[in-house]
């Protein structure tokens, strides 16, 4: 499977981690059948989670709490600034966790995606 | 459901690694070197997605809600193998000399200072929504 930029490498899953404006840094669980594209499926309530972590300037920031889906369904997101975004120049990156479960014979899965932004592109 | 339960993030871990992983142990595994300290360097990001964790210090600086720098936290704790992530343990935040608690790193709250109670300090605003 080729895994597009910025997408985990997790065989029939899709993590995804990215960062938007003002360093709001998220993580997306979905189920699709084959990597970030084609069908997905719903999974049961509680079966999509992820924790989002945030570093700038190579420094820990903070990090989430692990939040799970609370409704049947095919993608999950978690998102937050977990980063402060004074003004100048820094480089964010957001380091996602996510976990996926199954009850069908392709199990679950756990892994972690990283994504990175610069700003200034980040202050508005 | 089996599978649910094998791979459910499993929090003991993270308490083992919690109590595990301290700058006497770092040092007890390599004791060859001391433990190092220093930013994340942009290269332990790989193009292939993964975290070289090898051009990772063995401490980070750790920051505080308004940025300011408050400490620094174990490498492993911070990057955590994916089947302890699930871990809602507090990170110790350790002072310059890497010994001395000055805190720890809460889940969904971010610094809490030794000594204060993780009720005094806010929790911050996490999103979700659903088919993002």
């Amino acid at each position: 499977m080729t895994v597009p930029s910025g997408y985990g490498s997790l065989a029939d899953y899709c993590f995804r981690a990215g960062i938007v404006d003002t360093a709001s840094n998220r993580v997306d669980m979905q189920t699709h059948a084959s990597g970030c594209s084609g069908t997905a499926r719903n999974v049961k309530s509680g079966y999509l989670g992820g924790k989002v972590t945030g570093y700038r300037d190579g420094a820990y920031c903070e990090v989430t709490n692990a939040l799970y889906s609370n409704t049947a369904t095919w993608g999950w997101q978690v998102s937050s600034n977990v980063c402060s975004n004074p003004s100048g120049t820094q480089e964010f990156y957001t380091v996602g966790y996510g976990a996926i479960y199954s009850d069908g014979s392709r199990g679950g899965t756990v892994g972690y995606v990283w994504s990175w932004r610069t700003s200034p592109s980040q202050n508005y | 459901m089996e599978d649910r339960k094998i791979y459910r993030w499993a929090a003991a871990l993270g308490v083992a690694a919690a109590i595990a992983i301290t700058p006497l142990s770092l040092a007890a595994a390599d004791s060859s070197r001391p433990p190092t300290k220093g930013r994340v360097p942009a290269a332990a990001f790989q193009a292939n997605g993964n975290l070289d964790k090898s051009k990772v210090p063995d401490f980070i600086p750790a920051l505080d809600r308004a940025g300011n720098q408050v400490g620094y936290v174990s490498r492993d704790l911070a990057m955590p193998d994916p089947s302890e992530a699930g871990s809602e343990v507090p990170i110790p935040v350790y002072a310059d000399d890497l010994t001395t608690i000055v805190g720890s790193m809460m889940p969904g709250r971010g610094f809490v200072p030794r000594g204060a109670r993780a009720s005094d300090v806010p929790s911050f605003v996490v999103r979700t929504s659903e088919n993002p």
